[in-house]
C-alpha cells in the first residue's frame, strides 16, 4: 500500500510538470494550429535563468519570478521574430521554424550558461512530510501548489476576462475575431508568452529536485508533447489530465516493472495514441475548446 | 446625388487572391443613411468586395475612402472601432461559445468604453431579436440557422456601427425568418444606420434598398435607384439566371 502511494506521489509530481509543458503546447496549438517544438527550451530557460539570477545575488523568490517573466518575454520575442514573419503559412512551416528555434535557443543557452549541470536550492528547507508510510518532499508540495495555481489562473483568464475570451475567439475563428476588433496577431504573441511562462514555471519548480542544464529541454519537450497528445491536443483541461496520467503511467511502469521503462512510456503513449485516434488528435484548431 | 461626402467611396478598386484578380475596377459609393444593395450571381465577386472593404482581402490598386478619409491599408480590427462592421458570409460565429459571449465579443473593439457600450448595444440587440435573449446561455453552434444569422447580425451591431455590411443574410433561410431579418434591417435604417447589403436574391434586396449595383464577374455592370433596377429587363435576366443556377 505504501509502495503504491509512493509511486502515486512520484507520478503526480512529474505529472504536474508534464501538465505545465502540455498546457504550453496546447495554448500555442490553439492559437496557431501548429506544434511548438521549442516548448521544452522554455522549461530549460526558466531553470537556467533562475539559477543565474540567484548567482547574481537575487533572493530566490525574486529570481524565480524574474526568470519566468524573462522567459515569457523570450517566448513573445520568439513569436515576433521567427513565427510572425511566416504567419498565415501552413502549420507545417511554423513547426519547422520552432524546431530550428529550439536548436538556436539551446545553443545560446550553452553559450551563456556553459555546459555544466546547475542546482537550485529548494524553495523551503525542511524534512519531507511523512504520512501513511509515504515521504513527500516539500518541493513536491511547491510543484503541486504552483501547478494548481497556474491552472486556476489560466482558467480564470480564459473564462472570466474579456481578454481571455478574445484569445479563445481568435483560436476558434481568426477572421471573425478580427472583425470584432481583436488584434489577432497580438493574441498569438501572448499565446507564445503564456506558453513560455508556463514552461519556465515548470523548469523553476523542478530545478531543486533534478538539477538543470542547457540540454534538458528536448527530453521534457517530448514528455510534454506526449501528454498534450494524450489529452487530445487543443484542450487545456484534458492537457492537464494528460500530463498527470503520463506521470502516473511512468511512475507505475518504473516502480512495478523496471526503472528503465520510465522514459519509454512517453514514446509508447505517443505511438499508441497516434495509431488509435490520429484524426481526433490532430484536429483543426477550429474545433478547439479552450 | 447629395452634395455631402459619401460615407464610403470606392474608386477603381482591384483585388483578388494569389495570382487571380477577382475585382476589376470597382467604383461604388454609399451615402450616409442609405441602404445600398449589391446583387449578382454566384462567383460575381460580392463577398470579395465586402472582404476587400474591411481588409480581409488586400486592395491591389484604387482607393477606398471611409467618412471622407482615405483608408490606405484597411484592417478589420481597426475599421470596426471606427464604426464599420461586417456580417460575414457563412456567419463565422464563435460556435462553441455561448450566445452571450458571442455578443459581448462583438463589443470588444470598444476598449475602455466596453462596459457601457455592451449594456447599451445588448439592449438594442435583444429588442431587435428577442430570441437571442432566450438563448443567451446556449452555445452558438446549437442555434437554428435563422437564429445564427440573427446572432451574426447582433454581434456586428454590438460595435454600434455607423456602416453595416451584410453578406447574403437571407442565404438558406425560410421566408419567415428572412422577413424577420429584413424588417430588422429596415428598423436599423430608421435608427440611422447606413447599410451595404450583398444579396443573390435581387428582388428581395432591391425591395429594401435605395440604390443598387449589379455585379458580374468582378465588375459593376449596372447601377441606379433600386426601383429602376427592379423594373429593368436585364436585371430580371440576371436575376433569373441566378435563380436557375441555384435551382440546378
Ligand atoms: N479564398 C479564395 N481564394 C481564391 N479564390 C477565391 C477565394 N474566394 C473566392 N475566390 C474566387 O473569387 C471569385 C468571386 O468569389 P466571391 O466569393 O467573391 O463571389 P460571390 O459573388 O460572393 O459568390 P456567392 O454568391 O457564391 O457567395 C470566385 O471565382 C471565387 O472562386
Ligand atoms: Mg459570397
Amino acid at each position: 500500500m505504501s509502495e503504491f502511494l509512493q509511486f502515486l506521489v512520484a507520478g503526480l509530481k512529474n505529472g504536474s510538470i508534464y501538465a505545465l509543458i502540455a498546457l504550453g503546447f496546447t495554448i500555442v496549438y490553439a492559437a496557431t494550429g501548429a506544434i511548438n517544438f521549442a516548448q521544452g527550451e522554455f522549461f530549460m530557460l526558466g531553470g537556467m535563468l533562475c539559477v543565474s539570477f540567484t548567482d547574481l545575488g537575487m533572493p530566490l523568490p525574486v529570481a524565480a519570478v524574474a526568470a519566468i517573466a524573462a522567459t515569457a518575454a523570450i517566448g513573445a520575442a520568439f513569436e515576433l521574430l521567427a513565427v510572425r514573419p511566416i504567419a498565415g503559412d501552413s502549420p507545417l512551416r511554423i513547426i519547422m521554424v520552432t524546431i530550428g528555434g529550439a536548436v538556436v535557443l539551446r545553443q545560446l543557452a550553452l553559450h551563456f550558461f556553459g555546459p555544466d549541470e546547475r542546482a537550485l536550492a529548494p524553495f523551503t528547507e525542511g524534512a519531507s512530510l511523512k504520512a501513511f508510510g509515504v515521504a513527500v518532499e516539500l518541493q513536491t508540495l511547491w510543484i503541486w501548489g504552483l501547478t494548481a495555481l497556474a491552472v486556476v489562473a489560466l482558467a480564470l483568464l480564459y473564462r472570466k476576462t474579456a481578454f481571455g475570451r478574445a484569445m479563445r475567439a481568435t483560436a476558434i475563428r481568426r477572421d471573425a475575431a478580427r472583425l470584432v476588433g481583436i488584434n489577432a496577431g497580438m493574441m498569438v504573441t501572448v499565446a507564445f508568452a503564456l506558453a513560455a511562462g508556463l514552461g519556465a514555471l515548470a523548469g523553476v519548480a523542478v530545478a531543486p529536485l533534478t538539477q538543470t542544464a542547457f540540454g534538458v529541454g528536448a527530453a521534457i519537450g517530448v514528455k510534454g508533447f506526449a501528454a498534450a497528445i494524450l489529452g487530445g491536443i487543443g484542450n487545456p483541461i484534458t492537457a492537464v489530465a494528460g500530463g498527470l496520467l503520463l506521470g502516473l503511467l511512468e511512475s507505475f511502469a518504473a516502480g512495478y516493472f523496471d526503472p528503465a521503462y520510465k522514459d519509454g512510456v512517453a514514446l509508447v503513449v505517443l505511438l499508441v495514441v497516434l495509431f488509435v485516434a490520429p484524426q481526433g488528435l490532430l484536429a483543426k484548431a477550429g474545433r478547439v475548446k479552450v | 446625388m447629395s452634395e455631402a461626402t459619401p460615407l464610403l467611396e470606392l474608386a477603381s478598386v482591384r483585388a483578388g487572391y494569389g495570382h487571380a484578380e477577382v475585382l476589376h475596377d470597382i467604383d461604388l459609393t454609399v451615402g450616409e443613411g442609405e441602404l445600398v444593395a449589391v446583387i449578382g450571381a454566384n462567383g460575381a465577386g460580392k463577398s470579395t468586395l465586402l472582404k476587400t472593404i474591411v481588409g480581409l482581402v488586400p486592395v491591389r490598386s484604387g482607393t477606398i475612402a471611409y467618412r471622407g478619409a482615405r483608408v490606405a491599408t484597411p484592417r478589420p480590427e481597426r475599421l470596426v472601432r471606427k464604426g464599420l462592421a461586417l456580417v460575414p458570409e457563412g456567419r463565422l460565429l464563435f460556435g462553441p461559445m455561448t450566445v452571450r459571449d458571442n455578443l459581448e465579443l462583438g463589443a470588444y473593439g470598444a476598449g475602455r468604453e466596453r462596459r457601457a457600450v455592451t449594456t447599451r448595444a445588448l439592449a438594442r440587440v435583444n429588442e431587435l431579436f428577442p430570441v437571442l435573449e432566450e438563448r443567451a446561455d446556449q452555445p452558438a453552434e446549437t442555434l437554428s440557422g435563422g437564429e445564427q444569422q440573427m446572432l451574426a447580425v447582433g454581434r456586428a451591431l454590438m460595435s454600434e456601427p455607423r456602416l453595416l455590411l451584410l453578406d447574403e443574410p437571407s442565404l438558406g433561410l425560410a421566408p419567415l425568418v428572412i422577413a424577420e431579418i429584413f424588417s430588422a434591417l429596415d428598423e436599423l435604417r430608421a435608427q440611422g444606420v447606413t447599410i451595404l447589403l450583398v444579396e443573390q436574391d435581387a428582388r428581395l434586396a432591391l425591395r429594401h434598398a435605395d440604390r443598387g449595383s449589379v455585379m458580374r464577374t468582378g465588375r459593376v455592370v449596372l447601377e441606379g435607384p433600386a426601383a429602376d433596377l427592379l423594373a429593368d429587363e436585364s436585371v430580371r435576366t440576371i436575376y433569373l439566371g441566378a435563380w436557375h443556377q441555384e435551382g440546378s
